[in-house]
């Protein structure tokens, strides 16, 4: 090896080492530090550029869960004006499962105001029934219907 | 100088036409969520950047923590998700992290919070810069070693072929991975004509960062370990003192990615690269033959490239050549190393794996044209392919109802010029001047019809034909 590329090489792996110790040094401090909050944060928080919808029949997630088995949550939204939105929700990706918390997850996904179904006054279902306790657990396979006029009971 | 300055303009303004096809459209098409890997490389260097620990979304076994999570980006969840949440894990150690680190910094810097800012609008702003990059390099390397016609060449075909202008706004580390072959390219060419060690680190330097976007960068290594073979033509003492003087230097920047792995968790890194090994074989055993007859955006969206499929009739017409020029040979070696890597870490056919391939292909087809305008050789195969791409570029423009009414003239003309273009072969009839013509006139309206192509491809064209 020419003295020209041992003096390059002696240089390369002093630098070397020093970024390499600084690297591993902050990384391992970070990971130290990391919480769920930091991450929650940046998972959980709403775009500021996605556009807010005051109509929650606009917007479905498509498709349904392939990997849940039956621990889902069907989610249906119905307007007078005949459109409707219906989505199925992965329940193990919901950390509250309570009627409340299955709806602030969806509004979180969709991007709409979930008190906005208490001021607009919505008709909520829970497998049928109304919701008269918004802290009601929801159980796997069941079917949320939200009506924005009062439906016509089926006979 | 003059030809200098003209031939500069010339190069300029084809880099700023790669760049004006690519740019066009760009957060709309491909279409956002189709391969969510674009979001989660751009997660990873947003955490990063953020935490300090990367978060990304990962379907291998061996992850540490990991949960299932609607994260609504770019609204995917309502046009192209399947309805299955998506997998978070951190420490995300799938692969080295540079390349989030460009898209996920340039997402920070330009406003991004959180994971739902980060919409194909600002992550794929660095990428369609680097496919543009790719584009001037394959120019660049054609230019030093074939000359202007084949720099040119391969500029209007790598910056214009429609699957590749698509391919390229797609964040996926194989397109990082591409200009740093193409730079090695060009680095180890020059290496080889003024033996200047410098051009040998950068080389070095460039070929550990590729490791550092994915592993199958490793794609420089073999390259420079076949070009030095091929140089030296024997395994001697030069050999490996410039082998090992590369490996010295390219070898620590690879294991940077075994100190960030370690520095968070070592054991869920083994476990990762162990599951990364252990993934499902689905390209299977006739991945070769698929790699030229089907191209591929992600794993199940085929859009076959004529302009790719002819190309590997030229590569195989290249590599069955005796080349006596080293740099003649460069382009089949970097081929011939992505194929090792393409075989060896192949999974699941994901478009993107094929990517690499597509530059060098074009620099040999690149050069195959220009000898044929500038030297009269390899003019059947060069009339061929512009025959073949002519005719598909025609039917993607236009229905086959309508092309009846030109049908008559197609028939005509075409069985008319293979008709004198054998008779004047028979004969030995000089044509030179006329065959150069026709071939100009032939590849202009080739970029031409790519180009149209190109700009009808909006977010309705795609639903309508191509998804």
């Amino acid at each position: 090896m020419t003295p020209n590329r041992k003096k390059f090489l002696f240089s390369y792996i002093f630098v070397y080492f020093v970024v390499a110790s600084c690297l591993y040094f902050v990384l391992h401090r970070s990971y130290k530090n990391f919480s769920k909050d930091k991450l929650n944060y940046l998972t959980n928080t709403v775009s500021k550029y996605r556009d807010k919808t005051d109509n929650p029949c606009q917007y479905a997630i498509r498709g349904d869960p392939k990997e849940v088995g039956n621990n889902y949550v069907k989610i249906n939204f119905w307007c007078s004006n005949g459109t409707a939105a219906r989505s199925t929700l992965a329940l193990n990706a919901i950390d509250d499962i309570s009627f409340q918390g299955v709806i602030n997850e969806y509004a979180r996904i969709i991007n709409f105001d979930p008190k906005m179904l208490v001021t607009k006054n919505w008709f909520c279902f829970v497998a049928d029934r109304v919701v008269t306790d918004t802290a009601q657990m929801i159980s796997a396979a069941d079917t949320i219907d939200c009506y924005d006029k009062k439906p016509i009971p089926k006979k | 100088m003059i030809k200098k300055i003209f031939q500069f303009i010339v190069l300029f303004s084809i880099i700023l036409l790669s760049f004006s096809v690519r740019k066009k459209n760009y957060s709309e098409i491909p279409i956002p969520g189709q391969s969510v890997d674009e979001y989660s490389y751009s997660w990873v260097g947003l955490s990063l950047l953020k935490t300090g620990v990367p978060v990304g979304i990962s379907g291998l076994q061996g992850n540490k923590f990991s949960y299932p999570k609607y994260v609504n980006v770019d609204r995917f969840f309502q046009t192209t998700a399947t309805g299955d949440p998506l997998t978070i894990n951190y420490p995300w150690l799938d692969h080295p992290p540079l390349l989030g680190i460009i898209t996920g910094a340039y997402a920070h810097f330009a406003g991004a919070q959180v994971f739902e800012d980060t919409t194909a609008l600002f992550i794929r702003r660095p990428i369609i810069v680097i496919g543009t990059i790719s584009v001037a390099l394959a120019m660049l390397f054609a230019y030093l070693n074939y000359g202007f016609i084949s720099s040119v060449l391969v500029g209007l075909i790598y910056g214009t072929t429609p699957l590749v202008v698509i391919s390229s706004r797609m964040i996926q580390a194989e397109n990082a991975v591409i200009p740093c072959l193409l730079s090695c390219l060009i680095c180890l060419s020059l290496y080889f004509k003024t033996k200047k060690d410098y051009w040998l680190i950068i080389t070095s330097i460039i070929a550990g960062l590729a490791t550092l976007f994915k592993l199958s960068g490793f794609v420089c290594h073999l390259f420079v370990l076949f070009s030095l073979l091929a140089y030296y033509k024997k395994i001697n003492k030069h050999f490996w003192q410039d082998f090992c003087y590369f490996l010295i230097i390219s070898l620590p920047l690879t294991f940077l990615f075994v100190i960030y792995g370690a520095a968070y968790d070592i054991q869920t890194f083994k476990n990762i690269v162990l599951s990364n090994y252990n993934r499902f074989y689905g390209i299977g055993p006739s991945l070769i033959l698929d790699l030229i007859r089907n191209q591929r955006l992600t794993q199940h969206k085929f859009l076959p490239e004529v302009w790719i499929i002819l190309s590997w009739i030229t590569f195989f017409v290249w590599t069955f050549k005796k080349h006596k020029k080293i740099v003649d040979q460069l382009p089949i070696f970097a081929l011939g190393s992505y194929l090792i890597v393409y075989v060896f870490f192949g999974s699941q056919p994901y478009g993107w794996y094929a990517f690499p391939f597509w530059p060098f292909l074009f620099i040999i087809l690149a050069r195959i044209i220009s000898l044929s305008f500038t030297k009269n050789k390899y003019f059947f195969i060069s009339f061929f392919i512009s025959l073949c791409i002519f005719g598909e570029n025609v039917s993607r423009l236009v229905a086959l109802d309508h092309f009846q009414k030109y049908a008559t003239f197609w028939r005509l003309g075409t069985s008319i010029f293979i008709f004198l273009l054998i008779t004047s072969e028979i004969l030995k009839i000089k044509t030179k001047y006329i065959r150069r013509i026709i071939l100009f006139l032939f590849w202009l309206i080739l970029f031409y019809t790519n180009y149209l192509y190109l700009s009808r491809i909006n977010i309705d064209f795609w639903w309508q034909n191509i998804s």
